[in-house]
């Protein structure tokens, strides 16, 4: 199982639907093993609209018990990438400006998705 | 600076990270009698119209890296980066010509890590300033090259990374540079066409391709033209740990252990040119290598960039393999995989395979000891003619007829009838059409049938096909931690009771000791181990048994007879 305090995930925009294009801890990325121990099979990772996809990200923050999730869009994802000098520094950039979702309790829309 | 920061594994020299006053001295050290040494475009330009070639500043002039390394009986091999080069800031490209991020297919930055984990941005070479700058770069180095009477040879290189198996060059892009230039090849389409469209995805990605490869071979042409004599070609370089997946398994420390043993092979087997210089010394472990310096470094490379001109030569070791399978570059799907070929390879003659994804580098069909797999649809003209030469001269062709051009089918017949070729026609799982002409074999077969098949009867059907060919493999079982490629090479005159002598190299990924037999079967013979390391070997009259610790890899050499 992959573990780690907080969750990455990067999604795409396709036509009308989200598709997960990585999901990630501070200690690495899902590995296939990892999705067939959650028996979760990566090519059904679309989602049709907003709320099934932070509900999903909620759903995997919990599985993975983690305490923070981010989502980030390949636009917010390469605004902290183009800022990098070294990969060291990777994580805590993407902690100090991705956009937190609880954990917690439902997930509503938020806006960064209009960056699309 | 360290050793680290100039001289990376792979006896590559990172000329421009070190004083030249220490080039000597450095160069003393590599291994080998050959050096890569990467041009640095970026380097050598230091605004629009000042190039540097050791005028003001010693450490870019490349005549004396040639020099000092002759001095010490050894060859610089050049490397001329044709796309964005990952191992390069900035992919290598000038300050002034920094301008448009490359972005992948998915709209993310193609980011990758040195091997001191810092962050290599890449720009996208669509960018016609770009191009441009490139052209003017490549037309001084190349008067440089002349005026300085280097002999070097130069390679371009197409740096690149495996999607999913599958090469993706980092001239591949999807930036706003990108769309541009696509949208004008489609208006100079629409220009000489005027009912041009594009009617699906699928079309509109191999326009993509083609226009990828169009716009690779300017980049390619420019260095030809520029370097003369001294250009020997292009290589395309898989850099291992440049996909996304890895730079975020290498920011989080993950990217532990053999990550990329893999990679390395089916590079290898693709004949591509796998590389791992971004990788750090967390990303090596000490079995990978060693693997890494047997399959490259001694065998694959060397015969790449240098192939031996006389036959004495001829009797080192080169990669073993019996099939070539192309895949169409048209449709995602992987007949090969679907109708259980690669799952039957993969039992019986894993790491004994080549595999071709790219229409534009298919090879020739002059190897006519290699079994040939085709899927119809990517026989052109010109692959049809290559087929009835390479088939007359002793080639072996299985293919799959279901999307073959009915006017090629049809020449086909007629090639048979006019020639007299015999043509034997048999019922299994459906109808197979066997022609033969001397050692020359062309096997037709209809790929629909495997819809029904289940894969033990896939596993049969190609078992059975490929016994016909007679080829002689040793087989054996391995635990899964225990890695393997196959060498071969011809005889010598001193042994010449052999056909050919095969050597298998077997290493222990795993973390305990692992235990195996080979059985030996007939017409092969055990004729020494020619190397081990934390490896214990008994010989038995028909097997032999192997010990192998942790990291341990034993290398033996098996005689096969006529």
């Amino acid at each position: 199982m992959l573990k780690g305090n907080y969750l990455f995930t990067v999604f795409s925009r396709q036509h009308s639907s989200y598709q997960l294009l990585y999901l990630f801890t501070e200690n690495g990325p899902m590995t296939k093993r990892a999705w067939d121990e959650l028996k979760i099979e990566m090519v059904d990772l679309k989602f049709k609209n907003l709320d099934r996809l932070n509900e999903f990200v909620h759903k995997m923050a919990e599985k993975l018990k983690v305490s923070k999730a981010f989502v980030f869009s390949p636009r917010e994802f390469n605004q902290v990438v183009e800022n990098m000098e070294k990969g060291e520094v990777f994580f805590d950039i993407l902690i100090k400006k991705g956009r937190p979702l609880e954990v917690k309790r439902a997930l509503k829309k938020s806006k960064f998705w209009d960056n699309f | 600076m360290d050793d680290a920061k100039s001289i990376a594994d792979e006896e590559w020299f990172f000329y421009f990270r070190i004083s030249s006053s220490l080039w000597k001295e450095k160069i003393e050290k590599f291994k080998g009698q050959q050096i890569i040494v990467p041009i640095h475009w970026a380097f050598h330009q230091v605004d629009e119209y000042t190039f540097e070639f050791g005028e003001n500043r010693k450490e870019a002039n490349l005549a004396q890296i040639v020099s000092l390394a002759e001095e010490v009986n050894k060859k610089v091999i050049f490397y001329l980066p044709l796309t964005p080069a990952p191992f390069l800031p900035d992919g290598g490209i000038p300050d002034f010509l920094k301008n448009t991020l490359s972005l992948n297919k998915e709209g993310l930055l193609h980011t990758c890590l040195d091997h001191e984990g810092k962050v290599n941005k890449l720009y996208s070479f669509f960018d016609k300033h770009i191009y441009r700058g490139f052209s003017y770069f490549v037309k001084k180095l190349g008067e440089y090259v002349k005026n300085e009477k280097i002999n070097s040879d130069f390679w371009g290189v197409i740096s690149g990374h495996l999607n999913e198996g599958r090469f993706s060059s980092f001239l591949e892009d999807y930036s706003p540079s990108f769309h541009r230039s696509f949208g004008q090849y489609i208006e100079a389409l629409r220009d000489h066409d005027k009912e041009y469209s594009l009617e699906s995805v699928n079309e509109e990605l191999v326009l993509i391709n083609r226009f990828n490869y169009f716009i690779g071979d300017l980049y390619k042409k420019v260095a030809r033209e520029g370097l003369g004599p001294n250009y020997e070609g292009h290589l395309e370089l898989v850099l291992l740990g440049a996909n996304t997946t890895d730079f975020i398994k290498r920011c989080s420390n993950s990217d532990l252990e053999n990550n990329y043993i893999d990679e390395l092979k089916e590079s290898v087997y693709q004949g591509l040119v796998p590389c791992s210089i971004l990788l750090g010394e967390n990303s090596r472990s000490e079995v990978f290598g060693r693997q890494l310096n047997d399959l490259l470094l001694e065998n694959y490379l060397p015969q790449k960039i240098n192939p031996p001109l006389n036959e004495e030569d001829s009797c080192s070791f080169s990669l073993l393999s019996f099939f070539n399978l192309y895949k169409s570059p048209i449709t995602e799907e992987n007949i090969w995989v679907n109708n259980g070929l690669v799952g039957f390879l993969n039992q019986k003659y894993k790491w004994a395979y080549n595999y071709y994804f790219n229409e534009y580098n298919y090879p020739d069909f002059a190897d006519d000891t290699k079994v040939n797999f085709l899927p119809g649809e990517i026989i052109n003209g010109k692959i049809f003619g290559g087929i009835l030469r390479s088939f007359m001269e002793g080639g072996k062709f299985i293919i799959e007829k279901n999307k073959l051009d009915e006017e090629l089918a049809k020449k086909f017949e007629l090639f048979v009838l006019e020639n007299s070729i015999k043509v034997e026609k048999l019922k299994f799982f459906s109808e197979i059409q066997n022609i033969t002409l001397g050692e020359g074999r062309i096997l037709l077969f209809e790929g629909s049938i495997f819809k029904e098949l289940a894969e033990n009867q896939k596993s049969v059907f190609w078992e059975k096909i490929i016994n016909t060919f007679h080829l002689k493999h040793v087989e054996f079982e391995l635990p899964e931690e225990v890695d393997f490629f196959w060498t071969t090479r011809m005889i010598s005159p001193s042994e010449i009771d052999f056909q050919e002598v095969r050597r298998l190299h077997l290493y222990n990924t795993g973390k305990g000791k692992q235990h195996f037999k080979v059985k030996l079967r007939n017409k092969t013979s055990l004729v020494k181990v020619a190397s081990k390391y934390n490896a214990k070997v008994k010989t038995k009259a028909q097997s032999i048994e192997a010990e192998l610790d942790p990291s341990g890899s034993i290398d033996m050499d098996f005689g096969i007879w006529p």
